[in-house]
C-alpha cells in the first residue's frame, strides 16, 4: 500500500509535483501514466525517500519510505536502468544488495535465475544491453522479497520476448497480494497490464481509476459510414447524416468524405441507408483506440511537444481538444 | 496502428485476432516454472501440476463497448487476478525477517569496495609508489658517503603515494553518485547515516592496515638496505613512521571520502583534494612570515614529514595527526549533515 498526500516538489521555480494524492492498492498492478516530464520519476523517487518532498508526504505501508523498520524486506523498486555500478558484476551487485538488506547469499542466485540472468551474472553490468539492464534491475527489486514493488519505466529497452516477460512477471507479483507500481509513458503498454490507473501530467493528477473504467469512458465505438463518391455524393451523405440524426445519432464530417456515427448499431444505420436509398460503400465499426484517449487526457499537459502533427493528425486533433475539456475524467 | 494499440481493448475485432498474450504464454510460463519449483519446494508438490495453459486473458477485457450515451460504471469490485500455481511464485519461504544493521552495511560496503577494478588500481598504485620511490631513494643513500637516519628517504613515496589513497577514499563515494548506484543503495538501506558509517570505516580500515603494510615494508626495505651504513632511527620514531604513516593515510583517505559525499562528483573532488594536500605547501611560501610559518606546518606535506622526522613546527608528528583527525571529524561532520538533508 503506498498513500501519498498531497505531494508537491518544487525545485526552485520549477515545480515537479504539485499536489499530488493517490493510493496504490494491493493486489493490483496500478499503472502511472504520464508524458515524459510529467513528474513521475520524481514521485516514485520521493516514495522511496530519495527526495524530500516540499510539503505533503507520502507513506509505504504506513510508514515514511526512512522510517520503515525493514525497508528492503518491505519495498523493491526498479529505478532508472543504470543504477547500478557498471564495474560490477550482476552477481556481485546483487550481493552487495542482499548483504545490505541482511539476505542470505543464495538468495542472489534465485533472483539471478526468476530473472534469466545466471548465464551473465559473473559479466560485468557495463557489458548489459538495456534489456539486461532492466533485468538486473527487476532481481534487484525482488531480493528481499517486497510485499511493495515500484517499477520506473520497466519495459525501457526490452526486445519484445522480455516485454511480455515483464507484464507477466507484474501480473503475477500482483495476484500473489502485492502492491506493484509501474510507470510508463505508454498507454499501449500499461494498457495490456495494469489493472489500475493513475495519470499525471505537468506533476498534477488527471486521472484516478480501474483500467476499466478508463477504457468504457474513453473507447467508445462509432461506426464509419462512406458513400458513394460521385455528383451527388454530398447531397447523398447529407440526407443519410440527417435521417441518422432524426433517430439520436450524432453524426460527425471525417477530413475524407466519410461520416463517423455515434450511438447508432450497425445495423440500424444498413437499414437507414436502404431506407434512404442510399447506397454504401463502407460500414465499419471502430473504436477511439486508448493512446488516443490518453492524448487527450494529456494533450495540455506534454511538457514537450513536436511542431509537425505526428500520427493523430492536426484536425482530430484538433476534435479531442474540443472534446477533452466536456469528457475530462473526474479526479 | 489503431488495431494493434487496441490489441486487448474491448472492440469486437479482438475475437477474431489471435489475442497476442495467449500465443507467446506457454513457453515464458514454463521457463519460470522449473526454477521456482525448489524454491517453492513442498508447496510446490502438493499443488496440482500447473499446466502451461493458455494464458489467462487480461483481467481488463471488457466483453462490448458500451454505447456512447452510457455512463461508465464505476468497477468497485474489480475481476479477480488471474489464478497463479503455487509453483510460480515468486515468494521466498525461508528469508529472514529480522531488518538489517550495521553489520550488515558494513559487509555490504565491504563487498563494494573490493569488487571493483578502481580500488585494485588504486592501491596497487599506493604500494608502487612508497615503495618503488622508497627504493630508488634507498638505492642512492647507499651510494652516498654522508649519511643521516634513513626513516626520511620513505619521505618522496609517501608523499606521491597520498594521491591513489586520496582517488580512492574519493571513488567510494562518487563512485555511487555518478553510477546512480547511490539511489538503489539508499532504497536498499534508508538509514543514511549508518550508510556513510559503514562506508567510513570500511575504507578506513582498509586504507589503515595497506597504509600501515605499504609504509611498513618501506621502512624493512631501507633497513635491510642501510643497516649498518646509515645511523639506525630509535623505536618510537619507527613507530610514528609506520603506525602514523598508516594512519595518516587512513585519515587523508577518509578525508576525501567526506568531501567526495560533499561534491558527489569524482573529478571536481580528487580536484579538491589535490589542492588541499598541494597548495598550502606552496602558498606558504608567498605569505608573509607569521601566516606563512603556519600554514606550512599545518599543510600535508609538512604533516607528513613530521612523521619521518622531517617536520617543522612544535607539535610534532603525533600532535600534527591530531590535527589531521580533528579536521577529517568536522568535513565527515557535514558529509553526514549533507547525506542526510539533501536529495539523492
Amino acid at each position: 500500500m503506498i498513500e501519498a498526500q498531497g505531494l508537491t516538489k518544487r525545485y526552485g521555480p520549477h515545480t515537479a509535483v504539485e499536489d499530488l494524492s493517490f493510493s496504490v492498492r494491493p493486489g493490483l498492478v496500478t499503472g502511472f501514466l504520464g508524458p515524459n516530464g510529467a513528474g513521475k520519476s520524481t514521485t516514485m523517487r520521493m516514495v522511496l525517500g530519495l527526495d524530500e518532498p516540499t510539503s505533503g508526504q507520502v507513506t509505504v505501508a504506513g510508514y515514511r519510505y526512512r522510517d520503515l523498520p525493514n525497508a528492503p524486506r518491505t519495498v523493491g523498486a526498479l529505478l532508472d536502468a543504470k543504477s547500478v555500478h557498471g564495474g560490477r558484476s550482476a552477481h556481485n551487485h546483487l550481493l552487495c544488495l542482499a548483504q545490505l538488506a541482511g539476505l542470505p547469499r543464495e538468495r542472489v542466485d534465485t533472483v539471478l535465475d526468476i530473472v534469466g540472468l545466471r548465464e551473465a551474472a559473473h559479466r560485468r553490468s557495463r557489458e548489459f544491453s538495456l534489456g539486461m539492464g532492466q533485468r538486473l534491475g527487476i532481481a534487484a527489486a525482488l531480493l528481499g522479497d517486497p510485499q511493495v514493488l515500484l517499477f520506473d519505466e520497466p519495459v525501457n529497452g526490452l526486445d519484445p520476448e522480455g516485454i511480455h516477460w515483464v507484464r507477466n512477471l507484474m501480473r503475477r507479483l500482483a495476484a500473489e497480494g502485492r502492491t506493484v507500481f509501474v510507470s510508463s509513458h505508454l498507454m499501449s503498454e500499461i494498457a495490456v497490464t495494469a489493472d489500475h490507473l493513475i495519470v499525471i501530467g505537468r506533476g498534477r493528477l488527471l486521472a484516478d481509476l480501474s483500467t476499466k473504467a478508463f477504457i468504457d469512458r474513453h473507447s467508445t465505438g462509432f461506426a464509419r459510414v462512406r458513400t458513394p463518391d460521385g455528383e451527388d455524393a454530398a447531397e447523398q451523405r447529407e440526407r443519410l447524416g440527417a435521417a441518422l440524426r432524426r433517430i439520436g445519432g450524432e453524426v460527425e464530417q471525417e477530413p475524407d468524405g466519410a461520416l463517423r456515427i455515434h450511438g447508432v448499431p450497425l445495423p440500424r444505420i444498413s437499414d437507414l441507408a436502404w431506407e434512404e436509398k442510399v447506397r454504401l460503400y463502407e460500414l465499419s465499426p471502430h473504436q477511439a483506440t486508448l493512446e488516443e484517449a490518453y492524448m487527450q487526457l494529456t494533450h495540455d499537459a506534454v511538457e514537450y511537444r513536436s511542431n509537425a502533427s505526428g500520427g493523430v493528425g492536426d484536425q482530430y486533433d484538433a476534435e479531442l481538444l474540443g472534446a477533452a475539456e466536456l469528457d475530462g475524467v473526474a479526479v | 496502428m489503431k488495431m494493434e494499440i487496441l490489441s486487448s481493448g474491448p472492440e469486437p475485432e479482438s475475437e477474431a485476432t489471435p489475442e497476442p498474450e495467449s500465443e507467446a504464454t506457454p513457453e515464458a510460463e514454463t521457463e519460470p516454472d522449473t526454477e521456482a519449483e525448489d524454491e517453492a519446494g513442498p508447496e510446490a508438490a502438493a499443488e496440482p501440476a500447473p499446466a502451461p495453459a493458455p494464458a489467462p486473458v487480461p483481467a481488463q477485457v471488457a466483453p462490448t463497448p458500451a454505447p456512447a450515451s452510457t455512463p461508465a460504471p464505476k468497477p468497485t469490485a474489480r475481476p479477480a487476478p488471474d489464478p497463479v500455481p503455487a509453483a510460480l511464485r515468486i515468494a521466498a519461504l525461508d528469508l529472514p525477517a529480522a531488518p538489517a544493521r550495521l553489520g550488515n552495511a558494513l559487509a555490504s560496503e565491504w563487498t563494494k569496495i573490493r569488487t571493483v577494478q578502481s580500488t585494485m588500481w588504486t592501491l596497487v598504485s599506493m604500494f608502487g609508489l612508497i615503495l618503488g620511490i622508497g627504493l630508488m631513494a634507498d638505492a642512492y643513500a647507499a651510494g652516498q658517503m654522508e649519511s643521516s637516519g634513513y626513516l626520511a628517504l620513505g619521505l618522496g613515496g609517501f608523499i606521491v603515494g597520498q594521491i591513489p589513497v586520496v582517488t580512492l577514499g574519493v571513488l567510494a563515494v562518487t563512485s555511487e553518485y555518478g553510477t546512480g548506484m547511490i539511489r538503489t543503495t539508499l532504497t536498499a538501506y534508508p538509514r543514511r547515516a549508518e550508510l556513510l558509517t559503514a562506508k567510513a570505516v570500511v575504507f578506513f580500515g582498509l586504507a589503515f592496515v595497506l597504509g600501515t603494510a605499504a609504509v611498513g615494508l618501506q621502512v624493512l626495505f631501507s633497513s635491510a638496505i642501510l643497516d649498518g651504513h646509515n645511523q639506525a632511527p630509535d623505536g618510537g620514531a619507527v613507530l610514528l613512521a609506520v603506525l602514523g604513516g598508516g594512519l595518516y593515510l587512513a585519515l587523508i583517505g577518509l578525508f576525501s571520502l567526506a568531501v567526495g559525499t560533499l561534491l558527489r562528483h569524482s573529478a571536481g573532488a580528487i580536484a579538491v583534494m589535490l589542492g588541499l594536500l598541494l597548495l598550502p605547501f606552496i602558498l606558504a611560501l608567498f605569505l608573509p612570515d607569521g601566516a606563512g610559518v603556519n600554514l606550512l606546518t599545518f599543510s600535508p606535506i609538512n604533516m607528513s614529514a613530521a612523521l619521518f622526522g622531517e617536520g617543522s613546527g612544535n607539535l610534532g608528528g603525533w600532535g600534527l595527526l591530531g590535527v589531521l583527525a580533528a579536521g577529517t571529524a568536522a568535513v565527515l561532520g557535514g558529509a553526514y549533515a549533507a547525506l542526510l538533508h539533501r536529495d539523492a
